[in-house]
């Protein structure tokens, strides 16, 4: 791949940064905890099990934008249409782990991890990475280290990238430090003349006037947080791969009680808070992809306050230019019979969701052994 | 309740969890009992424009020169390192006591299950920085540095999050400076291991079932003798069958009740071969102590161990003759630990290889730590410095350990300098430097940033290493990042 050698600099693997037109591949991982209601989010509206499982919360005909007869995508999340026509979006149904607890921490736990395997997937596939990490490749927003990020090579978990500063941002401090890493010959000069050049180039993002799409973002956490991590992609700082989380307020997208109170506004959110994203990434939004995933999906018939319970398979969005298998829906159930449905009638898992996410590696950097990613996982 | 418990509350966001069992309101003293009693001798500068071999047995055979070990070496560094070799000989009351207050690392796994594993983890962390820091034994804990990454096991791996304490009490530190065969032998067999690398689930009960290889290829692959050391997969497959039934009782909950033990009914007692040597059968359970005979005996074991303990000790990538004599001194003495390092000593290449090794995370912060003669909780705030470097302890998570070489860890330069600057202006809560003292101990400045570097500090280090930071900039420098 050409990128790959156009990043290294004289056979090592230290130039973490990368020239203006040649910025690294960035995943962006967006984790929908709770176990987000995948029926919901893209309704197949042309199953009848599904309106018979459903009658009081099957997404009726007007709250939905038909995308090929069966699936549709619900109305809440319209800002993703664009991307939709544009060939930006794939939506990945009946998708999930092997988990049987059908507990978040349990399922979580094995989804980030990628398996019953210790560490977490993106940290594995971070460690064996063709190119050099810096100490921006990976970062998490939010308040803790997520799972997924486990045993990586360095990262930080930080609320806003103002918080990516070396001491106090003290001029003298960062010119001496300058000029010891500059009169240090081989790749430790190399690598502190270029950590001090992406220090520099987020403090002058800083310090510049906010880039007008910033002002479409929802005012949310995840809004907040995507606006920080396309700042991050733009100042070319070495990113590869980020994670935020959906939360939302109250229980979140664990909808077990009236479900269509909380959902709407998270669709909403998530929705708007992707598009904003990507229009604000610009021409960034070519390298970038974004996926967004749950620890497992809901029952399919709902339940008696209106909610749904913990359930399976579920829905996985991924977004970007040339995505891998391309754009579309692709519908790993065939109908929502409950002959179909595994265990307690939940939507079944009829691809593991760690292929999606080895495709979309692949496209991040096509000389990682995926082996190493996903030891466990067999079969395409 | 000492400030580390109040630091990792507001840290890591286990308030709630950790206010059940009592709350973290009271602010404690800076350091753990023990330790905080240490003696603050005056320090002895390098003063050579080169790195003189004091310095450089201190670089490597420790966590890096505390002022006043210089003196310690004075009498005699032969004499210093024999000692070492013995860390059963040498008294170590103060840390001895700070590593004894942290009580859970000292329960019996039995009594583990009801703890939470996140605050298991981080009282073993801590009490691995502690050691690191402050233990007198520090051969010892360098080389359970070394065996911790030979025989990985992330904490992060299911109930390895309970065990791997275990592991570091029963497997890695009484065998550290031990014998290589008696390592392996309780690896083998260590609970978390077991869980870690499937071996738990290695099982041939019906006359064709096919064992778990996983646990038998790494033992081949990179406990004993190495990736090229010259198995094949019928090895792999005849060790497993060696391992076959050897399990962790999954009765977790009473104390004492898991164990490791061996099930018959679960062993293939058929005759095997590894490597050559033939196993009859009806072995039972000795199958597994031959398994480990032939292999630790097998010369490619040799040369695998000499290599990483050059690697550690002398430069990487390791030079070919310091390996040869190593592999050599563990084929005369039966893999003896410790002759192995008194080989290493004596390799001419130890002596030409000062200051060429990359410091990693751990060995970066514990060496400035230990520079600045620092007090410090080793808690969560400190803990949660080595995860943005890389290398928090005990969750590596892939089972060949850390990596050795330097490249994969140059991108960690701007969490070390945040590290230095933050720790010299007290912004790193739950550790301090007394800066002005620590200065006069030296006499001067200048000798104190010889004391960082292991020789005099070149002139433009000098430049730009006065003023109110420059401490912090000369632990920043690239000069303190080698060893």
């Amino acid at each position: 791949m050409a990128l790959k050698s156009s990043n290294k600099v004289s056979g090592s693997r230290i130039d973490f940064l990368t020239s203006e037109d040649q910025h690294q591949p960035v995943l962006v991982v967006v984790f929908l905890r709770g176990g987000a209601d995948g029926l919901t989010l893209a309704p197949p509206h042309g199953d009848d099990a599904y309106h018979r499982a459903r009658p009081t919360l099957a997404v009726p005909e007007s709250g939905l934008h038909d995308l090929n007869g069966y699936i549709g995508l619900n109305k809440s999340m319209s800002s993703l249409m664009p991307l939709w026509e544009e060939g930006l979006l794939a939506l990945h149904h009946g998708v999930g782990s092997n988990d049987v607890t059908r507990s978040h921490f349990a399922a979580q736990d094995l989804m980030e991890h990628g398996g019953q395997i210790a560490g977490g997937w993106l940290a594995r596939f971070l460690r064996h990475h063709s190119c050099a990490q810096g100490p921006l490749s990976s970062v998490a927003i939010g308040t803790t280290m997520p799972e997924s990020l486990r045993g990586a090579p360095g990262g930080a978990v930080v609320q806003s990238i103002d918080e990516f500063k070396i001491g106090t941002n003290d001029r003298g401090a960062i010119d001496r430090l300058r000029r010891l890493y500059e009169a240090t010959p081989g790749p430790l000069g190399e690598a502190g003349k270029g950590t001090l050049d992406a220090i520099s180039r987020l403090n002058s993002l800083r310090s510049g006037p906010e880039p007008e799409a910033s002002e479409t973002y929802p005012d949310s956490r995840l809004g907040r947080g995507l606006r920080e991590i396309a700042k991050l992609i733009k100042a070319q700082v070495g990113l590869v791969a980020s994670t935020i989380d959906a939360v939302g307020g109250g229980l979140g997208w664990d909808t077990h009680f009236v479900q269509s109170t909380a959902i709407d506004e998270l669709m909403k959110d998530l929705a708007d808070s992707i598009r904003a994203f990507v229009a604000d990434l610009d021409s960034y939004a070519a390298r970038t992809k974004i996926v967004v995933m749950t620890e497992f999906g809901r029952r399919v018939s709902e339940n008696s306050s209106f909610g749904t319970d913990h359930g399976s398979g579920s829905l996985m969005l991924t977004i970007g230019q040339d995505l891998p298998g391309g754009a579309g829906v692709f519908s790993h159930f065939d109908d929502l019979s409950s002959s179909h449905l595994l265990g307690p009638g939940d939507v079944p898992v009829g691809s593991d969701y760690r292929h999606v996410l080895s495709d979309l590696l692949g496209t991040i950097d096509a000389n990682c052994d995926m082996e190493r990613v996903f030891p466990d996982l067999t079969g395409a | 309740m000492s400030l580390d418990r109040r630091e990792f509350c507001s840290n890591i966001g286990l308030l709630s969890l950790v206010a059940a069992g009592g709350g973290c309101d009271r602010l404690g003293s800076l350091m753990p009992a023990g330790v905080d009693q240490r003696e603050r001798p005056p320090g002895t500068a390098p003063e050579s424009d080169k790195i003189d071999f004091t310095h450089h047995v201190l670089n490597r055979c420790t966590f890096g020169p505390r002022p006043g070990d210089r003196t310690i070496l004075e009498s005699g560094i032969e004499n210093w390192f024999n000692q070492q070799l013995r860390p059963q000989d040498i008294p170590d009351p103060l840390c001895d006591r700070t590593i004894a207050s942290i009580e859970r690392i000292h329960k019996h796994r039995g009594e583990l299950y009801s703890e939470d594993p996140r605050i298991l983890l981080h009282d073993l962390v801590r009490a691995r920085i502690l050691r690191a820091i402050y233990s007198r034994r520090q051969l010892l804990e360098v080389m359970v540095d070394l065996w911790t990454d030979h025989f990985n096991v992330s904490w992060s791996k299911g109930n390895c999050r309970w065990l791997k304490i275990s592991d570091d009490l029963e497997v890695i530190r009484p065998h550290a400076l031990g014998r290589f065969r008696d390592l392996v032998r309780a690896a083998a067999t260590s609970p978390a291991m077991l869980i870690y690398l499937d071996g738990h689930d290695n099982k041939v009960v019906q006359p064709d079932d096919k064992p778990n290889e996983n646990h038998a290829r790494e033992l081949l692959e990179l406990h004993t003798l190495g990736v090229d050391g010259g198995y094949g997969q019928r090895d792999v497959l005849e060790a497993a069958r060696c391992m076959s039934g050897w399990t962790y009782g999954h009765r977790f909950m009473r104390a004492g009740v898991s164990r490791v033990k061996f099930e018959p009914d679960r062993h293939d007692n058929g005759p095997k071969e590894v490597l050559g040597v033939k196993i009859p059968a009806g072995g039972g359970p000795n199958d597994l102590e031959q398994l480990i005979d032939i292999v630790c005996e097998h010369p490619s074991t040799s040369r695998h161990i000499a290599q990483r303990m050059a690697r550690v000790f002398i430069a990487d990538p390791a030079p070919p003759d310091a390996v040869d004599a190593i592999a050599a001194t563990y084929r005369s003495s039966g893999g003896d630990i410790q002759k192995m390092l008194g080989a290493v000593l004596k390799q001419q290449a130890f002596r030409e290889h000062a200051g060429s090794l990359f410091k990693r995370p751990f060995r970066y912060v514990a060496s400035a730590l230990r520079a600045t003669d620092a007090n410090t909780q080793g808690g969560a705030i400190v803990q949660e410095r080595l995860r943005r470097m890389g290398q928090p302890p005990f969750e590596y998570p892939t089972p060949d350990g850390y990596p050795l070489e330097a490249e994969p860890w140059f991108g960690s330069l701007l969490w070390r300098w945040n590290f230095s600057l933050d720790l010299m202006a007290g912004r790193i809560r739950g550790t301090s430097v007394q800066k002005d003292e620590l200065v006069q101990r030296f006499g001067s400045h200048d000798r104190l940033l010889a004391h960082f570097l292991g020789r005099r500090p070149t002139s433009l280090e000098l430049e730009q290493m006065n003023g109110d930071d420059g401490i912090a900039i000369g632990l920043s420098s690239p000069g303190f990042q080698w060893h």
